[in-house]
């Protein structure tokens, strides 16, 4: 496949996941007239939050893959070392951003029930993103195997 | 005991529990450790979901609330989809084409099942006052992923695919039903949901969903980068020299016995 075509398809993909959403705000604004409901610092506060905590977990999970990884290299040290940093970093970042001030705080009072509550909700986010991923693929899957049965080669006839 | 603790040992731990009893279930390849990861995944998913009981005043108890509520539609989506897949043109582990019906059966009630928890009167309430938080988080980001994702797979299939209108029709029928879905969680209240609160929860899930998309991209990011930097540190692998001519002989002869047999007819 030539790197236009790739191009072209990415974004051909990246519009088709963007269509839904930019569909329902434009309902949803027409039906109500208005658009009171968006708050954007809350929304801000969401981002950055889910966006701290999926990066610390993520590198949690991706640091115990490190050890498949390791079983094919001879158990080296340094990629174990610059992981622990990278979820060193995440944990820290994660800590003093909540522990600047209101900016990450959503209605919880303390840096720790915030980093709990940040836990939890991306534990549940996680949850609906796996079981809509199962749904999705898995409806691919039944469309293709209950579709019409194509003919491959003709000598197989 | 204090309440953290008790919070850390009924809630927490289990919930690693489920975590690290998946991973070594699937990473092992003896029976021994695959049980036991099993067991493990089992004995911590039952204390999570009992953990309304054993913590009730942690505020985390919720998310094994919604575990309990959320396990039977989606069991009935995940059964029905197993059932409509092998019901199908497969080559292996073919089921019974009357188990499509079936499947269609599951799937429709597990979807009626979490329509009916969002607008009808099987909303997760917890502490038999509120709504459980964890559900207005659950739900609008399920539908979302469902509308978006699906639309992507419709797409894919027309792009990558050939000849594939029809699956591609069926992915863009999912993602037109999630999406009515969601207009009507904007607009309609439900008994115990109302429009409103449904609207500030779908947009947080928008952000969210945006920010766990980049979160994960970064630690991927990162994780390539430590491994590139790790595999450019260390020494280009020694040449192994050319065969010898008593290698290339050997080596001969034992291509020439294993090749032949009798020709097809």
């Amino acid at each position: 496949m030539s790197e236009v075509k790739q191009t072209l398809n990415l974004k051909l993909i990246s519009i088709a996941f963007l269509l839904p959403i930019v569909l329902i705000w434009v309902i949803d604004s027409s039906l109500k007239g208005d658009f009171s409901n968006l708050d954007t610092s809350d929304s801000f506060t969401r981002f950055a939050n889910a966006i701290l905590t999926s990066y610390t977990l993520g590198s949690i999970i991706l640091l115990g893959n490190l050890f498949f990884y390791a079983d094919s290299r001879k158990r080296p040290l340094a990629p174990l070392i610059g992981m622990v940093l990278a979820v060193s970093i995440g944990v820290a970042a994660t800590l003093a951003l909540i522990g600047m001030g209101p900016m990450l705080l959503e209605a919880n009072g303390s840096v720790m029930a915030q980093t709990v509550y940040n836990m939890g909700h991306t534990i549940v986010s996680f949850l609906a993103i796996s079981l809509a991923v199962a749904i999705c693929v898995g409806s691919m899957f039944a469309t293709l195997t209950n579709g019409k049965k194509r003919i491959i080669f003709q000598e197989e006839e | 005991m204090s309440e953290i603790l008790k919070a850390l040992l009924l809630f927490w731990l289990p919930l690693s529990m489920i975590a690290l009893g998946a991973w070594v279930s699937l990473s092992s390849k003896g029976n021994f450790r695959t049980n036991f990861g099993r067991i493990t995944a089992i004995i911590g998913l039952l204390m999570v979901c009992s953990s309304p009981w054993t913590v009730p005043s942690s505020p985390s108890s919720s998310i094994g609330h919604l575990i309990g509520f959320i396990i039977g539609p989606s069991s009935l989506l995940l059964i029905g989809i197993y059932l409509l897949i092998f019901s199908g043109s497969v080559p292996v582990g073919k089921l019974p084409t009357s188990d499509r019906n079936l499947g269609i059966f599951c799937m429709t009630l597990g979807s009626v099942w979490f329509c009916l928890m969002q607008w009808g009167v099987f909303t997760p309430i917890y502490d038999g006052e509120d709504v459980n938080r964890f559900w207005l988080i659950f739900f609008p980001t399920l539908l979302l992923m469902v509308a978006s994702l699906s639309s992507v797979l419709s797409i894919s299939m027309l792009v990558i695919g050939e000849e594939r209108q029809t699956e591609s029709s069926v992915m863009r029928s999912i993602s037109l039903i999630s999406m009515v879905l969601i207009i009507c969680g904007l607009t309609f209240d439900g008994k115990n949901i109302s429009s409103d609160t449904f609207t500030t929860y779908f947009w947080l899930s928008v952000s969210d969903l945006f920010g766990i998309l980049v979160g994960i991209s970064l630690s991927i990011f990162i994780f390539g980068l430590v491994i590139y930097i790790y595999e450019k540190s260390i020494d280009e692998p020694k040449s192994v020299p050319p065969p010898t001519i008593d290698e290339l002989s050997q080596a001969s002869q034992k291509i020439a016995n294993n090749i032949g047999g009798v020709e097809s007819e």
